[in-house]
């Protein structure tokens, strides 16, 4: 099967420290593969350099088959792939059904003369986009309070929102960093849920970046562990918990000198 | 009675009274005034676009009014073009302008940003002053002549006043049109948050410059009609002291609010003419004055409760 993203040698260096080194991924279409690791493992820098936010120095990124390393960001997002942020970044004085315009915007075929001169054309298509958004909100859970300010949104709608949001540039690969950060555990599996079942019903491929295993080894259909830039493990859920380099990652060299003894 | 209706009704009224503005018995003084004021109305709509929604500071604005009011002047004055032509073109060579220096400048940001478009001003005030054949130096261009529109020759106060009100009731409608449409959005976007903005599809740079561009050509076409309004202009028209005038319009109106320029400008500008009295104290309490509005009103005008209603009455899609 031809990879959705294939990720070859990529490298990348700040000054003297390597964030990834020589780093080689391929998501199949459909599959939810989640990259794991420790903290400063490189995870966020590889999301920055597939989304053309950060350049590397070395390597390809192939989408569909299409070299994108070196495309700006908003490029890359009209290709089809779509991010969230660690650190929630909403619109943050926009209402919520704005902040999923602004993401519509990508697939708009009014241009600016059409909008000053409010043809037939634009407000056809602002009528149909708000529709198409406002089903998407309720998938999310969210159409109630489409009229709100995102920044008077619940914490866990805003994590909702930003995935709602990204899913509104009609991505085929979606790039989730860490969506159930500073949630609790029903507020995880109501995100987990969501994830899985976004998959299903409208074939967006994910790359996920999570700290929290429960959801990890839940929902993956494969995992791919990452520590201090250089890939350590690659296999499903079971194969990375019984993978020796990846204990040792996580728990250190104490974890296997104390079943020694 | 319907909200709609109502909303249409009150368009209707507003319209009446500006037209039949002349005729109440109005001072040929205070026309003038109110003339003055659809221009600035005009110039910040567009530095409103830039900075008030856009989030990029322009502090050399007063330049971009000022190279429209000169292609203008030197059109109509020395080769002898007709005044609609001039009037677009003075809108097209400050929108051409604007597109360069925007894209020269607008990878800055804040206070570089600021630097760079108050230091573009200065160039363009210290390029009016010394290149006296192109300019005529300090003494600027006279004998620019009336606007003409069809074939009238619009000399008196009256006629100028319903030409500039037009152009202001369009500029208004294009900015209100393009403000509420969800292309519009992609400037409120780059302001709010730039990274999410980027992730999201936009060009940010494209949509600074295109923002950029926009207010430009609103400068240029308010500094056309202020040419052909005096019919005199000199480079002491355009000090760094109107960008800023300008700024403290957008600021005050409500930043970022479709009908911030509009209160701002009828507000900062009667304020202004009435405190002329005043003589020496004038700036004294102009001062004051500002720094009360920004404490009692930090979001502007448009901010404050009384305006609230003129924004849902006006500021909604119909």
């Amino acid at each position: 099967m031809i990879p959705l993203l294939k990720l070859e040698k990529l490298t990348k260096r700040f000054g003297g420290l390597v964030a990834v080194s020589d780093l080689e991924v391929e998501i199949r279409p459909g599959e939810i593969l989640s990259l794991i690791g420790p903290n400063g493992a490189g995870k966020t820098t590889v999301f920055n350099m597939v989304t053309g936010f950060y350049e590397p120095d070395n390597g390809s990124i192939l989408f569909d088959n299409q070299e994108i390393c070196g495309l700006k960001p908003h490029l890359i997002t009209k290709c089809g792939i779509a991010r969230t942020f660690q650190n929630i970044r909403l619109f943050s004085d926009m209402t919520v059904l704005e902040n999923m315009i602004v993401a519509r915007q990508c697939r708009a075929k009014t241009k600016i003369a059409g909008a000053i001169l409010r043809t037939s054309f634009a407000k056809q298509e602002e009528r149909e986009d708000k529709e198409r958004l406002l089903e998407l909100l309720a998938f999310f859970k969210l159409q109630h309070n489409y009229e709100l300010k995102a920044s008077a949104l619940a914490y866990g709608e805003q994590r909702r929102l930003e995935i709602a949001r990204a899913l509104a540039t009609d991505p085929k690969l979606l790039l989730l960093d860490e969506p159930t950060a500073g949630m609790n555990l029903r507020e995880s599996e109501t995100i987990m849920e969501l994830i899985s079942s976004i998959v299903r019903k409208m074939e967006v491929t994910i790359l996920l970046i999570e700290h929290n295993m429960n959801v990890v080894m839940g929902i993956s259909d494969r995992i791919a562990v990452l520590d201090h830039g250089i890939k350590i493990g690659e296999g499903t859920s079971e194969q990375i918990q019984t993978n020796e380099a990846v204990i040792k990652a996580y728990l250190g060299d104490v974890a296997f000198k104390d079943v020694d003894h | 009675m319907s909200f709609e209706l109502f909303k249409k009704l009150s368009w209707v009224l507003i319209l009446l009274f500006l037209v039949s503005l002349p005729y109440l018995r109005v001072n040929i003084y205070n026309l003038h005034v109110y003339t003055l004021i659809c221009i600035y109305i005009i110039i910040s709509i567009g530095l409103n676009i830039i900075f008030g929604h856009t989030g990029q500071i322009s502090l050399g604005h007063a330049a971009f009014y000022a190279i429209g009011a000169y292609t203008s002047a030197l059109l109509t004055a020395k080769l002898g073009f007709p005044f609609v032509l001039a009037f677009f073109c003075a809108g097209i060579v400050s929108l051409i302008i604007g597109l360069g220096v925007g894209a020269a400048t607008l990878k800055l940001e804040g206070a570089y940003l600021a630097m760079a478009t108050i230091g573009f001003g200065e160039i363009v005030r210290m390029i009016l002053i010394h290149w006296e054949r192109m300019s005529g130096g300090p003494a600027g261009i006279s004998k620019i002549p009336d606007p003409s529109f069809l074939g009238w020759q619009l000399h008196s106060a009256q006629s100028k006043y319903y030409l500039i009100l037009f152009v202001t009731i369009v500029a208004f409608i294009c900015y209100r049109n393009l403000m509420i449409s969800n292309y519009g959005k992609k400037f409120t976007a780059v302001k709010e948050n730039i990274l999410a903005a980027q992730a999201m599809g936009i060009d940010t740079t494209r949509t600074k410059v295109i923002a950029f561009g926009i207010s430009t050509l609103y400068a240029g076409l308010g500094g056309s009609l202020y040419a052909h309004l005096n019919c005199y202009i000199a480079p002491d028209a355009f000090p760094i002291s109107e960008s800023i005038t300008l700024l403290l319009i957008v600021v005050l109106g409500g930043m970022g609010n479709i009908l911030g320029p509009i209160l701002g400008s009828i507000i900062l500008i009667e304020i202004k003419e009435s405190l002329r009295m005043l003589r020496d104290y004038n700036m004294l309490i102009y001062g004051f004055g500002l720094m009360a509005l920004m404490i009692f009103a930090p979001k502007g005008f448009s901010g404050i409760n009384i305006f609230r209603i003129f924004k849902r009455v006006f500021g909604k899609k119909i």
